[in-house]
């Protein structure tokens, strides 16, 4: 049991990391998530799988990340209390909420992609 | 268990009323509840070919939460009538309701009730169903909680906002405004300007800047199209407010015309 907890565990610190990381490089580069007009940009939605998914730092960062919340869960003394779960999880609906619109996205712009490359 | 509450509510009416009626004991409220909506973009945002035809559902989610705590004024309220109501008060209830309307589609819901002082959240999320890119539609949404006892309780200001999925095409000028690390990875930020056809300039949605990692040439990245969800104060002319959008870039040999952006001053 403790394995599924510090999964989760571990899972939810990642969520919510790259969540942080992503507001933080946003307002690092004088973005943010919301902006008005002369703060607005775009992300090239390519160059975005570069530094996440074919980045071994990012994979780095989510086995480490497990790794901790195995520990935590491990060697927690006594029972986490329920409240705790349930707290963790609907922090966790925020990171979902993100990646979930930015699949959608991705797998919306694969189709235009692919119709630009048959207009070729 | 819904006689017994009935019962001890008309009781503790039965207590206050006289109360009341001399003004010296009443429920104070004290509300912790917030709203908040939130708008996201999903569908088919690029169903064709660049400047092609441009779709996708607006989903508007609002969430009322929170909580109360209620307490009788003790000061000129006989102890019996305080005592009376701390030992019943477990059994006051709230009611969350939530408008949720885009256009004309949606309305008032009702959420189940829960007990005055326990945290409660309800929400409720209202699809548009497809709409044009351009399109302007009206989101009007709040909440409100009616207790049991005290009667409405917690009753904001109703949010007028405006949402819409905005398009803009741009293209790039070739000159670096600036440069920087990500994730190990060097990026450009390159200026951009808007390319949408006269009648709908300036776009809503106006990037600055495009970002893409330093490996790709800016003649690869000529022609941006781009989307993003934007929202405003439902006021003619006030700014929009947009997320970061998601944008893919588009070869110069390409040749593409300016685009209908979004535009709705």
């Amino acid at each position: 049991m403790w394995a599924v907890k510090g999964t989760f565990l571990g899972i939810s610190i990642f969520a919510v990391g790259a969540a942080v990381f992503m507001l933080l490089s946003l307002r690092s580069i004088g973005g943010a998530f919301i902006a008005g007009p002369g703060r607005q940009m775009a992300f090239d939605i390519r160059s975005i799988s570069l530094v996440t998914i074919y980045n071994a730092w990012f994979w780095a960062a989510f086995a480490a990340c497990i790794v901790i919340g195995l520990a935590i869960a491990r060697s927690w003394p006594g029972r986490f209390s329920p409240v705790f779960w349930v707290v963790l999880a609907v922090i966790d609906l925020v990171p979902a909420g993100m990646l979930s619109l930015f699949l959608v996205l991705v797998s919306r712009l694969k189709e235009a992609a692919a119709a630009a490359s048959a207009a070729k | 268990m819904k006689a017994i509450t009935t019962f001890l509510l008309a009781l503790l009416l039965c207590v206050l009323l006289p109360g009341a009626a001399h003004g010296q004991c009443q429920i104070q409220t004290f509300t912790n509840y917030g709203v908040s909506t939130s708008e996201a973009e999903s569908g088919n945002p690029f169903s064709g070919s660049p400047g092609g035809s441009l779709q996708a559902d607006l989903i508007v989610s609002v969430v009322v939460d929170g909580s109360a705590t209620m307490q009788m004024e003790s000061y000129g309220c006989p102890d019996s009538v305080v005592t009376q109501f701390n030992n019943n008060k477990q059994y006051i209830t709230h009611f969350p309701s939530v408008l949720n309307q885009i256009g004309s589609l949606g309305g008032w819901s009702q959420g189940p009730s829960f007990c005055a002082e326990c945290y409660s959240s309800y929400q409720t999320n209202l699809d548009s169903g497809l709409l044009n890119v351009g399109q302007t539609v009206t989101i009007t949404s709040g909440a409100e909680v009616t207790c049991s006892m005290a009667g409405l309780v917690f009753s904001p200001p109703f949010n007028l906002l405006s949402g819409e999925i905005a398009y803009t095409r741009s293209v790039n000028t070739g000159i670096k405004a600036a440069t920087f690390v990500l994730n190990g990875q060097l990026w450009n930020a390159w200026a951009i300007l808007a390319y949408c056809n006269p009648a709908t300039s300036p776009p809503d949605w106006n990037p600055l800047t495009y970002n893409a990692v330093a490996i790709y040439p800016p003649s690869s990245r000529f022609y941006i199209d781009g989307i993003a969800a934007c929202v405003r104060i439902n006021v003619t002319g006030a700014p929009w407010f947009c997320t970061p959008g998601v944008s893919i870039g588009w070869d110069q040999s390409l040749n593409l015309p300016q685009a209908a952006c979004t535009h709705n001053p």
